[in-house]
């Protein structure tokens, strides 16, 4: 069931009404039959692989609460945790895409063979919930974390539906004492939850789907030109992030309409000023995930200046392979990692330059901006072809545009830039929606209205679905 | 004097806040007005087969024995805005009938964006003595009153679900009503008085504008239909009533019936429905109803509501913007067309007619 459905529009409301009547045993029932409805009215028969997890990784919470630390044992349970889960992630996510691999290889030097072809369809939310998942079973193999003891509410936190599908990867240590303990109604913030919700809608359904249509006639044109890569890509850089941060908005605000609150997974990412700062920004559940345990374990920077270096651009190539089964995705993931060394080799060990003056930090955010623009050039190629075609075509120097594309990409992206630069300047993300009713009010009038006047028909799919 | 309480003070803000949120929404949608944001697929009311036509008109045009020649006439659905001449449904049914009569079979593909009845007799006044089609194929449509305008007057220019642009209709409209004075008295006659206050509405207000026909369209997509809308009214009165145009459109049908005949052609008439209203066939009466004058006057009628009915307009749109066919719809209407066509035996064999010495490659229905 997708956020910008109508039939989302009908499920929500329901689920909330029963579960503000229901005591708090009852809620945590219906919570995870209200997920399961959620994630099988797209398939229900992946509900299958979300049990999996949930026992394996409940028993073996449990096993490894029960045990001493330092007995061996520990450690076999957490490695079936993280097999089963990167198992799961490797047969349906990652199994074909390796197995061609493997065979083209082999017939680029000369060697035939036919690829072994799973054809699976790949289930929505597989990389979240499998990443949150072990990231409970590695928590409490450290020490971090108690285990948690009763099924229903780790079963809840595995398969939360306002983050199943696509984020954010929630920590048990924050998501379960709010599912253990009860809610009340004077938790739940009605009003931040409301405007989240129309935001998010905004973000997708006005800009995000819109702005797809543009980059989609910018960037796979036959013969594209330079001034239409330029612009699609700009197009594309919003459209993704109005996608997946829409998605965030909403599953916050949905959430905050059950009395839980969900971390904040973008902090204005295009006016980072450098790759760090970038991804402090941008999919924050995620890049903390990969630093905590993935980063951190592979050394981080306590290795010497060759170790860091190394042990980042491994985390990033694995944060590029994470986000789809494709060589773009990797080599996306090895330009952030390129970058990420590149600053540290010009800044220092911090990686950012000193921003000092206004002028100078705005500066160093356009540069980073360009940088991230060429990242979701690489993130938006279907293929390796149109990729080289990106780049022929930007050094044709052909700055003719698509009719329109520019004019409608900068009208789309207007309403988000403008909401961006009050965010920072107040340092408060909810700043618009917390001021006067004379401010609150129109804006979420604008809103609805531009929701129903420029929103795009049809119901296009969240991009972070298919990761 | 004592102050207002604390709840009426707060509900005049809120109301003063609704005001100002209207106000600046109103500006938001001039603005897009002004930079002309999404109107990209704004339709022209050029014909699809321009040259061909041309060609054909300048010469002798007897097509020869055995050949299948159809006329297209219709809107912008059988025009279809957005798709290349290749995808085009026309050109599909063209390959369609030349792989199963033979090569000899041409479809002219003559449709006007915005085009109505009046605008399809007129074309056909012109050419079917000049392309001797042995099928004048019309794809009946609902442009004669969908933007409240008679079928009378020339067909404008056909637009698109947007703000801007369903602007442009409502004014063409009340443009063409104005420079044609003595039908004043032939225009709606039977509206409901709320169509008034939307209409006024609908005029004056770029957002209102913008989004009535939104969210009129959402509606009929789950099946509804608004007292007071140009929908409601098409589908609900000016076709049951007998009124509102549809005697003048009886008559044009049927003159259009003796042009074909005179001419030596088969009018046959094949119905689209509108991409948004698959959920449920909305148009039924009026279906019955224009199925019922045409079985009456002779004409073979077919309609397209059953292939699509329960799709989606993602599935068959040409882009959110435009709810003309896209290329996928193309291809399903050129084979429903084709389909129809067989079954209703206005396809002969070329070797068949050939051998009965025919001059055309069609029978009539």
């Amino acid at each position: 069931m997708a956020f910008n459905s109508w039939v989302y529009l009908i499920f929500l409301p329901t689920v909330l009404l029963l579960y503000w009547l229901l005591p708090h045993r009852g809620r945590g029932y219906l919570l995870l039959v209200a997920s399961a409805v959620f994630y099988g009215w797209w398939d229900a028969r992946f509900l299958v692989l979300i049990a999996i997890s949930i026992s394996i990784d409940y028993v073996v919470g449990r096993k490894l609460g029960a045990l001493e630390t330092g007995v061996p044992a520990r450690n076999r349970w957490v490695a079936l945790s993280v097999c089963a889960n990167l198992g799961i992630l490797g047969v349906f996510k990652y199994f074909d895409f390796f197995s061609d691999s493997v065979v083209r290889l082999m017939s680029a030097i000369g060697m035939e063979a036919d690829p072994l072809l799973l054809k699976v369809i790949l289930p929505v939310g597989i990389s979240f919930y499998t990443f949150q998942s072990m990231a409970y079973t590695i928590d409490v193999y450290y020490g971090k974390l108690k285990p948690v003891t009763d099924l229903l509410v780790f079963a809840n936190y595995v398969s939360f539906f306002p983050q199943l599908v696509a984020g954010p990867i929630e920590r048990a240590g924050h998501l379960v004492p709010q599912l253990q303990e009860p809610r009340r109604r004077r938790d739940c913030d009605i009003r931040d939850a409301l405007y989240l919700i129309l935001w998010g809608l905004y973000k997708k359904v006005v800009v995000a789907d819109n702005l797809a249509r543009i980059a989609a006639t910018c960037l796979d044109a036959e013969n594209p030109t330079a001034g239409g890569v330029a612009v699609g890509v700009l197009a594309f850089a919003f459209q993704i992030y109005g996608d997946f941060s829409a998605y965030t908005d909403i599953a916050r605000g949905s959430a905050m309409l059950l009395g839980i609150k969900l971390c904040e997974n973008f902090k204005l990412p295009y006016f980072a000023v450098s790759p760090s700062d970038f991804w402090t920004r941008w999919h924050v559940s995620l890049s903390s995930w990969l630093r905590d345990y993935l980063y951190i374990p592979l050394g981080g920077s306590r290795g010497g200046t060759y170790r860091t270096y190394r042990n980042l651009s491994l985390t990033m190539l694995l944060g590029g392979l994470w986000h789809g089964a494709a060589w773009n995705f990797v080599a996306w993931g090895a330009y952030h990692g390129m970058l990420l060394v590149g600053y540290r080799l010009v800044f220092g060990p911090a990686g950012r330059p000193a921003c000092k003056t206004a002028p100078s930090k705005f500066v160093w955010m356009l540069v980073m901006f360009l940088f991230t623009l060429g990242g979701w050039a690489i993130f938006r190629a279907t293929s390796m072809t149109q990729l080289i075609g990106f780049g022929q075509a930007l050094a044709g120097f052909d700055w003719q545009v698509p009719a329109f594309a520019l004019r409608d990409t900068l009208f789309l992206i207007s309403g988000v830039l403008i909401m961006m630069i009050l965010q920072a300047r107040s340092g408060n993300m909810m700043v618009v929606f917390r001021s006067s009713v004379l401010v609150r009010v129109p804006v979420a009038i604008l809103l609805l209205g531009s929701l129903v006047l420029f929103g795009a028909t049809g119901g296009v799919e969240f991009i972070y679905f298919q990761f | 004097m004592s102050r207002p309480p604390d709840m009426l003070r707060r509900l005049a803000l809120i109301l003063v806040a609704v005001l100002l949120g209207m106000v600046i929404f109103e500006g938001y949608a001039r603005l897009a007005d002004y930079v002309g944001y999404g109107n990209q697929q704004v339709v022209g009311s050029d014909v699809r087969n321009e040259a061909a036509l041309a060609i054909l008109q300048k010469g002798a045009n007897t097509p020869p024995a055995g050949e299948t020649r159809i006329l297209v006439l219709g809107d912008s659905m059988a025009y279809s805005p957005g798709v290349p001449h290749e995808d085009l449904w026309s050109t599909l049914l063209e390959q369609r009938i030349r792989a199963e009569v033979g090569d000899a079979a041409t479809v002219l593909n003559a449709a006007r964006a915005g085009g109505n009845t009046w605008t399809q007799l007129q074309q056909a006044r012109e050419l079917l003595p000049a392309v001797k089609p042995s099928i004048l194929l019309l794809m009946y449509n609902y442009n004669d009153i969908h933007h409240q305008l008679r079928p009378g007057h020339a067909g404008g220019t056909e637009t698109t679900d947007n703000a801007a642009s369903s602007r442009r209709a409502s004014r063409q409209g009340e443009s063409l009503q104005a420079e044609a004075p003595g039908r004043e008295s032939r225009t709606m006659t039977r509206r409901h008085p709320l169509a008034r206050v939307l209409e006024w509405a609908r005029v004056n207000s770029i957002a209102l504008n913008g989004c009535l026909p939104r969210i009129n369209m959402q509606l009929k997509a789950w099946g509804f239909v608004i007292p007071g809308t140009d929908f409601h009214h098409l589908s609900r009165i000016a076709y049951a009533t007998d009124g509102d145009g549809w005697p003048e459109i009886q008559e044009m049908l049927l003159e259009l019936r003796h042009l074909c005949t005179a001419q030596g052609a088969t009018l046959v008439v094949y119905v689209l429905p509108h991409f948004d209203t698959l959920r449920r066939d909305l148009f039924v009466g009026p279906r019955r109803i224009v199925s019922a004058y045409l079985d009456e006057i002779g004409v073979l009628s077919g309609f397209g509501f059953e292939h699509f009915k329960g799709r989606t307009w993602q599935e068959l749109a040409v882009s959110p913007f435009d709810g003309h066919p896209n290329a996928r719809a193309n291809r399903e209407i050129a084979e429903v067309v084709y389909t129809w066509l067989r079954e209703n035996d206005c396809l002969v064999q070329r070797a068949q007619t050939v051998d009965e010495g025919e001059t055309h490659g069609s029978v009539d229905p």
